[in-house]
């Protein structure tokens, strides 16, 4: 339980840890060589060395040489070398504390007598050929943590190594929290394309932490999530089929009505036989979307010329039209053949077209074109254009969801149920196309069916 | 006067089509089960026989298969109205035609008359007695009158729906029949859209007749045209 928490937290840990100990370990590191180096000599022969160093800097190439010898010395060292002029001023222009001038300017006063045992220690000063004189004076003060830090070459091994190896430890975490919250992801995108039998436990393996437990989660929300639907397209399904049954019972008093009632009520009967059938019509897209949305029996697909399809939808749809005063236009450029199920593909442009016969102003003509998609090369684009209100932006999208009623006093006065589309979009989906609807700029709205390539 | 069968589980909407298709002069009995239904039209005693696919005890098919072991009575199938695949098991076991449920009468009287007058002997859709009751071409017979078909002498039972469709296309041998022809003449009504059942009938004809002698096949499908009887060369 809590692998992940825990895992979390050592590894943070560890890498803080060993972070701080090896920043520990190269401070102590540098001030152990700083310590041998003064062990390993006297203050005294260091200061004969340095003394000698910097003369022969300044005999061989004068002041630039000294101050290189001095810029150099101050990089790789801890404690700084002062050089200082008669001014009382450093050579390098770095800040000389007033401690120490006051030291210089005592010095002079303070001759050790020759013998007195300070006679082998030189003074610490340097001439340049030009005759001025430079003391060299150490600020054991000036050792500072900045100025250790400043100083990158004593730090940079162990640093180094710390940095190397959080950036192993953190590659490593990170890899092993964000793959399986990736896998999830796409299985969360699989769920969301309609695959409701895709889990994503396979994928995680033998894990058994909080990641785990959130994909069994998931894996738990999507079982109930399935269930409800399929519980629901039942209800759906089953209602649907058990309404036919009383329908078929009407339909058959209308027909006994009929054979028995005067010429006076015909127009009523009529009337009830017209509702009949929408009823009937309305069950029966109900029925074909849930048929649609089970995504059982996949339809036998053939090669179908799109041309005879379409004059048949528009033929039919223009009959609806011209009781409206409007025309239907079908333009084709050269013939398509598609690979599909002809009642499948029917249903969808007949649904597309008969919306646009819909909605479409009276005395307008809606135009069905076919043409070469531009996006998808080989795929083919049928474009549907009404001359009618459009829809409002936001509503877009929804257009295609079932029972929505994007505009719902217009809808209902045009008859509509809303699923046309509906239906429409499944069935272009189970042909691997695709279906969408925008606003004309200058009016009315177009829908796009895009069908993929028969090969 | 013409007796039907009519076979539904719905108690009440088979009284009312009894009453509708009475007053369209037929006479009709029912059935609510299966196995009433199968021993009602193996009587011999109908001329037609309406079946609803679901029924208890034995369905619609069930009835249909056992029935076409012992009759060739015409049957007219009732089907869900959004299963094709109803349609096409029905035609495929020798029903002459279907319907998808709920129906307008209307409709199913339609269909009953056209079943009916294409089973009446002798009288095909809509040919002029023939001048010699024999049609024949190749290995194939057919006798007008009685409307008995015999392959390489052999006969060969068929369903009168199946008879019609191979006398329009024997008849016009050699040349394409559109579907919506051979729908008008041999099945008396209009082709509708994705409607399989001349295409199982020909698939049924083809499985009874069997190739022609050097083995082509005897009705070709013209694809989005129609069908051909091919004449030996």
């Amino acid at each position: 339980m809590h692998g992940l928490f825990w895992k979390f937290f050592l590894s943070f840990w560890a890498a803080l840890v060993l972070f701080a100990a090896a920043s520990v370990l190269a401070t102590s590191h540098y001030l152990d060589r700083l310590r041998e180096q003064e062990d390993a000599t006297t203050p005294h022969a260091q200061r004969v060395h340095n003394l000698g160093a910097a003369q022969a800097a300044a005999d061989n190439a004068g002041l630039d040489g000294l101050r290189r010898w001095a810029r150099e010395r101050d990089r790789s060292q801890a404690v700084p070398l002062l050089v200082i002029d008669a001014r009382g001023r450093d050579l390098l222009g770095r800040h000389v504390p007033a401690r120490l001038l006051e030291h210089l300017d005592r010095q002079p006063s303070h001759r050790h007598p020759p013998g007195d045992g300070h006679e082998r220690r030189p003074r610490p000063v340097v001439r340049v050929a030009d005759g001025r004189s430079y003391r060299l004076i150490p600020d054991y003060r000036a050792v500072t943590l900045g100025r250790v830090l400043r100083r990158p070459r004593v730090l940079v091994l162990p640093l180094l190594l710390a940095a190397v190896v959080s950036v192993l430890v953190c590659l490593a975490l990170a890899r092993y929290l964000t793959a399986p919250i990736k896998r999830l992801r796409a299985a969360a995108e699989v769920y969301a394309a309609g695959n409701l039998d895709h889990r994503v436990g396979p994928a995680l393996g033998a894990r058994r932490d909080e990641i785990a437990e959130l994909g069994r989660a998931y894996d738990a929300m999507a079982e109930r999530l399935s269930a409800l639907l399929q519980s629901q397209q039942r209800l759906l399904r089953d209602v649907s089929h058990e309404l036919r049954s009383p329908l078929a019972r009407l339909q058959a008093a209308l027909g006994l009505a009929r054979q028995r009632a005067g010429e006076a009520v015909m127009p009523e009967l009529d009337r009830i036989e017209r509702e009949a059938d929408r009823l009937n019509e309305l069950i029966g897209q109900v029925l074909s979307l849930v048929r649609l949305d089970s995504g059982l029996a996949p339809p036998e697909m053939e090669p179908l010329e799109l041309g005879e399809l379409l004059d048949t939808v528009v033929g039919d749809a223009a009959l609806e039209a011209h009781a409206r005063g409007c025309e239907v236009r079908l333009e084709m450029a050269g013939a398509v053949t598609v690979r599909g199920n002809a009642a499948l593909l029917h249903s969808a442009l007949e649904n597309v077209v008969r919306n646009a016969v819909r909605y479409t102003a009276p005395g307008t003509t809606v135009v069905v074109a076919t043409l070469p998609d531009p996006l998808r090369p080989g795929w083919v684009l049928i474009q549907v254009r009404d001359r009618g209100p459009g829809v409002a932006e936001e509503q877009l999208p929804r257009l295609f969801e079932p029972f929505v009623r994007v505009d719902e006093s217009r809808d209902r006065a045009s008859g509509g149920h809303g699923l046309g589309l509906a239906i429409a979009m499944r069935a272009v989906r189970l042909h691997g196309g695709e279906l969408d609807a925008r606003n004309h700029p200058e009016g009315g709205l177009t829908l796009s069916v895009r069908l993929p390539p028969s090969r | 006067m013409a007796r039907i069968l009519l076979a539904d589980d719905d108690v009440e909407l088979c009284e009312m089509l009894r009453d509708y298709l009475a007053a369209e002069g037929y006479t009709v009995e029912l059935a609510h089960d299966g196995v009433n239904a199968l021993a009602l039209a193996s009587s011999g005693a109908f001329d037609l026989v309406v079946l609803d696919v679901m029924m208890p005890g034995k369905n619609g098919f069930d009835v249909l298969r056992e029935l076409r072991t012992r009759a060739l009575t015409p049957v007219l199938m009732l089907t869900a109205r959004d299963e094709d695949v109803d349609a096409i098991v029905g035609l495929e076991l020798g029903a002459d035609d279907y319907l998808g449920k709920p129906c307008n009468p209307r409709v199913l009287a339609a269909r009953v008359r056209a079943i009916l007058r294409r089973a009446e002997p002798g009288r095909a859709a809509d040919e002029a007695p023939p001048v010699s009751p024999y049609l024949r071409l190749g290995d194939l017979e057919m006798h007008t009158g009685s409307r008995a078909v015999s392959c390489g002498g052999t006969a060969v039972p068929m369903t009168s729906t199946e008879y019609s469709v191979l006398e329009v296309l024997l008849r016009e041998a050699g040349r394409v029949v559109p579907k919506s022809d051979l729908c008008e003449r041999a099945l008396g009504r209009k082709l509708t859209r994705y409607d399989r059942s001349l295409d199982m009938h020909v698939s049924n004809l083809r499985r009874k007749l069997g190739p022609l002698a050097h083995g082509a096949e005897r009705i070709v499908t013209v694809r989005g045209v129609g069908y051909q009887y091919v004449v030996a060369p």
